[in-house]
């Protein structure tokens, strides 16, 4: 048995030389394996991407990924940048909100004097 | 004689440079680093997978992973050990995305294994693709790994994760397989 081991294992010799030429078997296993290496050296020949196929490479992963989380760090940097900021001056808004009445409310004796303009006459 | 090995392209490529490069986000440099390893990357699905326009998806994909973890990787292995690894595990999760039920086809031997795209140009290539197809993924992916790439037994190890020993012993379990395939599909086509 050990010698077709050595004709599946491809290792040549002087021994195994001998043996083929007596033993028909192991002749045909020979015969049949320089077959198979035949295919196997014709494919290694044919078997090729199509003339038009090209690898596409995307653009690097990890650069991208550095870029989105650049990205995520933007709002955080503005976030930190405007609560940082001095702040706001002190305004006075009260005479800008306050609203002088057109209709001023008449005084008591005001509206005396139009009810009993008499009265009031000097 | 062994198939050649991925990195003896005849070229010289500075991969600890581009690597560096890639980490650093130069796509330009990972470029450089799909341009040489594509082809191979591509074999390594295919060979799993069978359909050819499934399987520049998958490369797609592969080298969107590769791209995405380069930062991870740590240079213990080789860079191209390291791509057949993604290349592997997408290959092996898009097959078992197309398989409809695993409780359906646990009685099978095999989910049944899609028409390609496209028919092989070669009625040898159809055959080793019909024939890989009926492999365990473990043994198709151990003979893609050796038969097709040209991977030392140590890289075949580095690249599946496995123990020398096992790559020795599956290895041989897997030829003899598609080796006993082969035989059945032959003698078939020959009484026809």
């Amino acid at each position: 048995m050990k010698t077709p081991r050595a004709l599946y294992a491809g290792t040549p010799s002087p021994e195994l030389e001998a043996h083929l030429s007596a033993c028909e078997e192991c002749r045909r296993i020979a015969e049949d394996l320089s077959e198979i290496r035949e295919a196997f050296a014709l494919a290694r020949a044919r078997w090729a991407p199509s003339p038009g196929f090209r690898v596409l490479l995307p653009a690097v992963p990890w650069r991208g990924l550095a870029a989105a989380a650049g990205l995520l760090l933007i709002p955080l940097f503005a976030w930190a940048a405007l609560s940082g900021r001095p702040p706001e001056p002190a305004r006075n808004l009260e005479p800008i909100l306050q609203t002088r009445s057109p209709n001023p409310i008449p005084s008591d004796r005001e509206i005396l004097a139009t009810i009993f303009p008499e009265v009031l006459r000097p | 004689m062994d198939p050649p090995h991925p990195t003896n392209d005849g070229t010289t490529l500075h991969e600890d440079g581009l690597v560096r490069r890639s980490k650093a986000g130069d796509r330009e440099a990972f470029g450089q680093i799909v341009s040489r390893y594509q082809t191979a990357v591509y074999r390594v699905v295919r060979g799993i997978l069978g359909d050819p326009g499934e399987s520049e998806d998958v490369t797609q994909e592969v080298f969107l992973k590769a791209f995405a973890g380069v930062r991870r990787f740590r240079g213990e292995a080789h860079l191209f050990t390291w791509l057949y690894r993604i290349a592997v595990n997408e290959a092996l999760r898009a097959l078992r995305r197309r398989r409809p039920n695993p409780l359906e086809a646990a009685g099978a031997p095999e989910a049944p294994f899609p028409e390609p795209e496209e028919r092989e140009e070669t009625p040898t290539l159809e055959t080793l693709r019909r024939l890989l197809a009926r492999l365990p993924e473990d043994h198709r992916t151990i003979v893609i790994l050796r038969d097709l790439e040209g991977l030392s037994y140590r890289e075949i190890a580095e690249t599946l994760e496995i123990p020398l020993g096992t790559v020795e012993s599956r290895l041989f379990r897997a030829r003899r397989e598609l080796r006993t395939l082969w035989r059945k599909d032959k003698e078939a086509r020959n009484a026809l």
